[in-house]
C-alpha cells in the first residue's frame, strides 16, 4: 500500500499520469482482444491518447515552463493522424479482396 | 479619422454599461468568484435569446429577399410584412409527428440533430458584439471557431448512418466529404488575419483592425476574404454548395428521414451557422463593430447583415454545384491559393510591407 | 462561501476524467462498431477537455480539430466502405477477453503503484499564466525544428501512401 496518496485536491501531477495510464491500460485490453480491425485501430488511438495526457501533465508540472511536453504532444498527434490513414488504407484494401476486416483475415501470401 | 461614438455616452455601449454596472453592484455583496460567474450566465441568457430572435429574422429576410429577386413576393402573410413567419414554421415542425423508422438505430438517431446543433451554438459564446461584449474572450478564439466548425461533420454521418436508409448513407458520406474537403482552405485562410493581427483571440483581431480592415490590406485581403466566405458558403451547407441536402436529386440527403424536432435542429444549425460564418467574415475581415458615430454594436449587425445578405444574394443567383465541380474547387483551386496566399502573407509580413499595420 | 479555483478545477479534471474512461471501456463493449466509434468521439472529446484544465488550451483546440474533427470521420468512412454482414465474436473466445483484462489491470495496477511512491521533484504546479500558442510556436521553430520538418515528411509519405495502397487499380 503506497504511503503517501496524492490529495483529492488541488490535482497534482500523479492525478495526470494515473489518468493517463489508466486510458493505455483500457486500450491496451481493447487493442488484444477485438477482432475487427477498426476497433483495434480505435483502442490504439485510445493508447495514444493516454500517452499524450501523460505529456501534457508532465509539461504542466515541469520546473521551466517551456512547455517541451506539449510540443512533444503534437508530434504524437500527427504520428497518430498518419498511422490511422495508413492503418485504414490497409483494411479497405485487405477487405477489397478478402470481402472481411477480420484480423485474422490476412493469412494467406496470394490473393 | 471620422469621431468614434466615445465611450462614455451611455447610449454607445449601453450594454457594457450594464454589465459593468452588475459586476460593481455583485463585487460590492459577493465574494469572487460568484460575480463573474453570474454576469457571464447573464450573458449566456441573452445571447441565447438574441440566437432566437436573430434566427427569426435570418428565416424571414431569407424567404423575402430570395422573393424579391425571382420576381415575386415572399411570405408576408404571419405578423406584420410576414415576419412571425419563422414561428408559424417552428409550430408546424414541432406539432408533427416524429416518426422513426424500423431500421433506424434509435440512440444515435435522436444523438445526431444534437451533434449537429450543440456546436454551432457554442461558436456565439466568442462572437465579439462590441468591444468587451462577447460571452467570454478566449486566447485561442480562433482555433475554438475552427474546432468547433469541424464538429458537425461527426453528427451528419451518425444522421445519415442510423437512419436505415441508403440515401441518407450515401447524403452523409457526400456532406461529410464536402465538409472536410473546405475545412482546410478555410482553416488556411484564416490564418491571414491572424498573421496579420498577431493573436487569435478575436477581441484582439478587430482592435488591430483600427486603422486598415483586413480585407483591404492588399494585395492578399480581398483575396482571403473570397476565399473565406467560399469555403465558409460550403461548410454550412448552402447554396450553390447544398449538394447534401438537394431536394431535388437525393431526396433529402442525409435528413431524409428526419421530420417535427430533428428537422427543426437541422434547419436552425444551419441557420446559426450561416450567422457564425458571417459573423466570423465581418469580425475577421471588415472590422468587427469598428466605424464613426454609431455605437459599435449597430456597426457589427449592419456589417453582419450585409454579409448574409451577400450570403442569400448568392443563393437566388448561382445553380446548385455538381459533385465533381465541387471536389475540384475545393482541392484544385480553393486550397492551392489558400496555400499560396497564406505563404506569401508571410512574406509580406516578414518584409514589413503591409499597409495600414504597424511594423513588427 | 468562497469556492476556490482550484476544487473547480479538480470538478472538473474528475468529470472529464471519468467520461473518458467510460468512453473507452465503451469502445471494447459497445454493440456495434459504428457505436465504438460514437464512444470514441466521446473519449477524444473529454480528452480534449483534460487538456484544457490541465493548462493546454491550444492543444485542447487542436485535439477537437484533428483527432474529433478528421481523424474520427476518416474512421467513421472506413467502417462505412467496410459493411460487415454479421458482428464477429471476440478472438479465442472469453479466455482472451480474459487474459487481455487482466494484463491491462496489471499493466495499471503496477504503473499507479510507480507513480503513487515515487518522488517527484514538483508535484504541485505553479499557475501557468503563459500564452501557450506563442511557447509551442516558439519551441517548434527554434529548438525542435528538426523533429517538426521531419514530422511534415511523414505526414506527406503517409499521405501518398494511403492514397496509393486504397486506389481502386
Amino acid at each position: 500500500m503506497p504511503d503517501a496518496l496524492p490529495p483529492i485536491y488541488p490535482i497534482t501531477l500523479q492525478h495526470g499520469l494515473v489518468l493517463g495510464a489508466a486510458l493505455f491500460a483500457i486500450g491496451m485490453a481493447g487493442a488484444l482482444s477485438k477482432r475487427n480491425a477498426i476497433t483495434v485501430l480505435m483502442a490504439i488511438e485510445v493508447m495514444l491518447n493516454g500517452v499524450i495526457v501523460t505529456f501534457v501533465a508532465f509539461a504542466r508540472h515541469a520546473p521551466t515552463a517551456d512547455l517541451t511536453g506539449q510540443v512533444f504532444a503534437i508530434f504524437i498527434m500527427t504520428v497518430a493522424a498518419a498511422e490511422a490513414a495508413v492503418g485504414l488504407a490497409i483494411v479497405i484494401a485487405v477487405y477489397r479482396v478478402r470481402r472481411t476486416v477480420q484480423v485474422d483475415a490476412a493469412d494467406t501470401l496470394r490473393g | 479619422m471620422l469621431p468614434e461614438c466615445p465611450a462614455s455616452f451611455f447610449l454607445c455601449d449601453p450594454f457594457g454599461a450594464v454589465r459593468g454596472a452588475i459586476y460593481a453592484l455583485l463585487s460590492a455583496i459577493l465574494p469572487e468568484p460568484l460575480p463573474i460567474v453570474i454576469v457571464t450566465a447573464l450573458a449566456i441568457a441573452m445571447v441565447t435569446t438574441l440566437i432566437a430572435i436573430i434566427v427569426m429574422s435570418q428565416v424571414w429576410a431569407e424567404r423575402r429577399i430570395v422573393g424579391y429577386m425571382q420576381g415575386r413576393l415572399g411570405p408576408n402573410r404571419v405578423g406584420p410584412g410576414g415576419t412571425l413567419q419563422a414561428i408559424a414554421d417552428a409550430i408546424k415542425l414541432l406539432t408533427k409527428e416524429p416518426l422513426i423508422p424500423r431500421e433506424a438505430d434509435k440512440v444515435v438517431f435522436l444523438l445526431a440533430p444534437l451533434v449537429v446543433v450543440v456546436p454551432s451554438l457554442m461558436v456565439w459564446s466568442v462572437i465579439p458584439w462590441g468591444p468587451g461584449l462577447s460571452v467570454t474572450d478566449l486566447n485561442i478564439g480562433v482555433l475554438y471557431v475552427l474546432a468547433l466548425g469541424a464538429l458537425p461533420t461527426i453528427g451528419i454521418l451518425m444522421a445519415g448512418w442510423s437512419s436505415g436508409n441508403k440515401y441518407a448513407v450515401l447524403g452523409g458520406m457526400r456532406a461529410a466529404a464536402q465538409l472536410i474537403s473546405y475545412e482546410i482552405p478555410m482553416v488556411l485562410v484564416v490564418m491571414i488575419p491572424v498573421l496579420l493581427a498577431g493573436t487569435m483571440a478575436l477581441r484582439g483581431i478587430v482592435e488591430e483592425q483600427t486603422d486598415l480592415w483586413f480585407v483591404l490590406a492588399l494585395p492578399f485581403g480581398p483575396i482571403a476574404f473570397v476565399l473565406f466566405l467560399v469555403s465558409g458558403i460550403a461548410e454550412v451547407n448552402r447554396s450553390p454548395f447544398d449538394l447534401p441536402e438537394a431536394e431535388s436529386e437525393i431526396v433529402a440527403g442525409f435528413h431524409t428521414e428526419y421530420s417535427g424536432m430533428g428537422f427543426a435542429l437541422f434547419f436552425l444549425a444551419e441557420y446559426a451557422n450561416s450567422f457564425a460564418v458571417s459573423a466570423m467574415a465581418t469580425t475577421l475581415f471588415l472590422g468587427g463593430w469598428l466605424g464613426p458615430f454609431l455605437p459599435p454594436f449597430i456597426w457589427f449587425f449592419l456589417k453582419t447583415y450585409l454579409v448574409f445578405f451577400v450570403l442569400v444574394w448568392v443563393r437566388s443567383t448561382l445553380p446548385r454545384v455538381r459533385y465533381d465541380q465541387l471536389m475540384h474547387l475545393a482541392w484544385k483551386v480553393a486550397l492551392p491559393a489558400a496555400l499560396i496566399t497564406v505563404g506569401l502573407t508571410a512574406v509580406q509580413l516578414s518584409l514589413n510591407v503591409v499597409p495600414g499595420t504597424a511594423p513588427r | 462561501m468562497l469556492i476556490p479555483t482550484d476544487f473547480l478545477l479538480a470538478g472538473a479534471f474528475y468529470t472529464f476524467a471519468a467520461t473518458s474512461i467510460v468512453g473507452a471501456i465503451g469502445i471494447i463493449r459497445a454493440r456495434g462498431i459504428f457505436r465504438s466509434a460514437l464512444f470514441l468521439v466521446l473519449t477524444l472529446a473529454s480528452v480534449a477537455a483534460i487538456y484544457v484544465t490541465l493548462g493546454a488550451d491550444f492543444l485542447g483546440a487542436v485535439q477537437v480539430l484533428v483527432y474529433v474533427g478528421a481523424i474520427m470521420v476518416l474512421i467513421i468512412f472506413g467502417i462505412m466502405l467496410t459493411p460487415q454482414q454479421v458482428e464477429l465474436p471476440d478472438i479465442g473466445g472469453p479466455g482472451q477477453a480474459a487474459a487481455a483484462a487482466f494484463v491491462a489491470v496489471a499493466l495499471f495496477a503496477i504503473a499507479t503503484i510507480v507513480i503513487t511512491t515515487s518522488q517527484w521533484p514538483r508535484s504541485t504546479s505553479a499557475a501557468i499564466d503563459v500564452a501557450t500558442t506563442q511557447v509551442i510556436g516558439t519551441g517548434l521553430f527554434t529548438t525542435y525544428v528538426l523533429p517538426f520538418e521531419i514530422a511534415s515528411l511523414l505526414l506527406l509519405v503517409a499521405m501518398i501512401g494511403a492514397i496509393v495502397i486504397a486506389r481502386e487499380e
